[in-house]
């Protein structure tokens, strides 16, 4: 599995580091669905080129700086000591590192801010009294646009339809019936 | 062929000096003397002198973050003028400016969240939900700078066109300046956005995403902080560089000199307001996007 | 003195805009009024042909107007009635500046289909005026308190005015008087009409007016 994969990110990485030479592979393969468009591809093509090496050249030289500041690290971090330790804990530490921050709470302030747009629903009982029992958290934003357009919208078609459920009912002469009376209704259309 | 790199050494050896200004400028308000102007470069040498410990909950990225976030800033300082003359530019590179002072930050939020701890998880909450508001700001700057100088290259759009000179542009040049200054002041967590000097992780956002980190990887995360600092105020300075040509000299110190200004006028601010409530500061980012917004519909006639 | 002319709109749409946001009653009648000051100053930068004495003393009229007689008599009104400086809006501030943006690009899109004079076509008095209009009225239908739909009025009669600024080119007096009559009309009802409402009711809170009904 991980040779595909890493072939496929490898091939990812090439393209975007020099985009000159596949830009027009995608082009003959955007120009069969030329008639469709009111492009004319073969001058988009052309004159991409420099603006896409650019890009290619742009890339090369992130990698490098990249590259270049790793090793400037790694050097000057030669004679020092590194040391590993535990994440400096404030507040409550009694959970793994997983549980400390989750994404329902890295998405809880812009969730906030667009309030009226998002349907946050909270369910909460909180600690009460000097030594209190449990307490109760569960907070979801449910999909507005599953819930309040595609369900119902769904749901309603899938009510009308199922009316004409009642056309299938297993009886065979009633399907005759109905090969019979689709046939005269077509010889009377041809006619 | 090396004087065309003029510009890049300029920002790196320069760059630090900016937050010494911003803070003598703040002592000075408060009557103090305040710390030496150079103390962004005393305090880089002691941090690459440390060691490092890192946590045992992160991986990779926790270590690649401070790598990438200076290298995408270094980068992005190759296509931004100073005073007229860029290192590397072509047609588009607004767009490669805005997306990799993205990646800096998308990896800063990242090694932030990598360390399992919930407070850098709340500074990087933060961090993302005000550039919600920052980025599409700086975007529909762009715009408005391409549809005036009809060029999408970032150094044509600040340097073909002084824009401070055109009577007609003056009202579209202040209300440009205005929401690029609020961008600024956002982008380099300065007050009223963030406070930089804040002591209490309840508080912080660009602090508290960094606070796992030490020694050399703080070093390139206070550097790459610097240089993004210089470089948008450089763009903030070409909004009002009133000079076409002229001998280098001539230009760079009045460029410099304008720079120096533009970052006084941000210490100036950061004394004389209070950092907003975190539940406010969307709306100052909101009304910088409704001004910039504005400024395009006005300059769309 | 065009380019003049184009600083006194976008400081008329960045008072509108001001207004729209949820900030304090005082800050809000201090914006109306630099709004009428600008609007008082721009008859002398659009039409710089037709400069005269009479067009300078009614410039200074509207400035005096505009700018401070109607605000004093709403900051009165205020200490009159001892009312709480908050706005009490019914959208937030985030929603309001959105439909204010949305407003202003409306009146920019509507004044570049419609016919106008030529002289007109450059400038943006007509896109400003149609977005002046347009967030007056948002800003009567968003608001609870009394006052805030008086100041809504305000920005309404403003735009109306900056509308009258194109036509009356040579006559700026006749259009003056008809609307700053309504003005007056207008703020001195208001006045009169909060003070009793105060008087019965102890609030002047929109909401409060329901008890009409029974």
């Amino acid at each position: 599995m991980i040779v595909p994969m890493g072939s496929m990110a490898g091939m990812c990485l090439v393209m975007g580091l020099v985009p000159v030479r596949f830009f027009p592979v995608l082009g003959r393969a955007a120009a069969a669905a030329a008639p469709l468009s009111h492009m004319d591809f073969q001058t988009v093509i052309e004159n991409s080129g420099p603006f896409l090496s650019n890009v290619g050249l742009l890339s090369c030289i992130f990698l490098l700086v990249v590259a270049l500041l790793f090793l400037i690290r790694r050097a000057v971090l030669l004679g020092k000591e590194v040391a590993q330790s535990s994440t400096w804990r404030c507040g409550y530490s009694g959970v793994t590192p997983r549980a400390q921050y989750t994404a329902s709470s890295f998405a809880q302030f812009p969730v906030f801010l667009f309030r009226s747009l998002a349907d946050r629903r909270v369910e909460s009982h909180k600690p009460k009294g000097y030594f209190p029992a449990g307490a109760r958290f569960r907070s979801s934003a449910p999909d507005l646009v599953l819930n309040r357009i595609v369900s119902p919208l769904v749901e309603q078609s899938l009510a009308w339809v199922s009316t004409l459920r009642r056309l299938q009912h297993g009886k065979v002469q009633l399907y005759l019936c109905y090969m019979f009376v689709f046939i005269v209704a077509l010889f009377f259309w041809k006619l | 062929m090396l004087t065309t790199f003029i510009p890049l050494g300029v920002t790196l050896v320069a760059a630090p000096l900016l937050p010494g200004l911003i803070n003598k400028t703040k002592a000075a308000f408060a009557g103090r003397q305040g710390p030496p102007l150079f103390q962004l470069y005393f305090d880089l040498l002691k941090l690459l002198k440390k060691g490092a410990v890192y946590s045992r909950v992160t991986t990779w990225i926790f270590r690649a973050g401070p790598i990438v976030s200076l290298a995408s800033v270094i980068v992005a300082a190759l296509f931004v003028p100073l005073a007229g003359h860029t290192v590397f530019s072509f047609s588009g590179d607004v767009i490669a400016f805005a997306y990799l002072l993205g990646l800096g930050r998308f990896f800063t939020v990242l090694a932030a969240l990598d360390t399992g701890s919930s407070f850098e998880g709340m500074g990087a909450s933060r961090e993302v939900t005000f550039s919600i508001f920052a980025e599409p700001t700086l975007f529909i700057i762009f715009v408005i700078l391409a549809r005036v100088t009809d060029s999408l290259s970032l150094s044509r759009m600040l340097t073909q066109v002084p824009l401070f000179g055109m009577p007609s542009m003056a009202g579209l040049l202040a209300l440009i300046v205005f929401s690029l200054f609020v961008v600024c002041l956002a982008e380099n967590s300065r007050i009223p956005v963030d406070d930089p000097a804040t002591h209490l992780e309840l508080t912080m956002i660009h602090e508290v995403m960094v606070l796992d980190h030490g020694g050399p990887d703080l070093a390139f995360i206070l550097y790459g902080a610097s240089i993004k600092l210089f470089v948008m105020i450089a763009i903030l300075a070409h909004l009002v560089f009133p000079m076409q040509g002229g001998s280098p000299v001539q230009t760079g110190l009045v460029f410099g000199s304008l720079m120096a200004l533009v970052t006084i006028v941000i210490g100036i601010v950061e004394s004389a307001m209070a950092r907003l409530r975190m539940i406010r500061v969307p709306r100052l980012l909101m009304a910088a996007c409704m001004i910039a917004f504005f400024a395009m519909i006005i300059s769309l006639r | 003195m065009e380019h003049f002319a184009q600083l006194l709109l976008i400081s008329v749409i960045l008072a509108n805009l001001f207004v729209l946001g949820s900030h304090p009653l005082g800050a809000c009648i201090r914006a109306v009024a630099l709004q009428g000051i600008a609007l008082g100053l721009l008859p002398l930068c659009l039409h710089p042909d037709e400069r005269s004495i009479h067009l300078f003393i009614i410039a200074l009229g509207m400035i005096g107007l505009k700018g401070c007689v109607i605000p004093g008599l709403l900051f009165r009104a205020i200490r009159d009635a001892a009312i709480r400086k908050e706005q009490e809006p019914l959208i937030g501030f985030n929603t309001g500046l959105l439909l204010g943006a949305v407003l202003v690009g409306l009146g920019f899109g509507i004044a570049g289909k419609l016919p106008l004079p030529p002289y007109t076509e450059s400038s943006m008095v007509v896109p400003v005026a149609l977005s002046t209009v347009m967030m007056g009225l948002l800003v009567i239908v968003t608001r609870a308190k009394i006052l805030s739909q008086a100041l809504g009025y305000l920005i309404l009669e403003n735009g109306i005015y900056t509308f009258g600024l194109i036509l009356a080119a040579g006559l700026p007096g006749l259009i003056e008087m008809g609307v700053l009559l309504d003005i007056f009309a207008g703020v001195f009802i208001m006045g009169t009409v909060i003070e009793h409402i105060h008087r019965e009711f102890g609030s002047i809170s929109a909401h409060k007016l329901v008890n009409l009904k029974e």
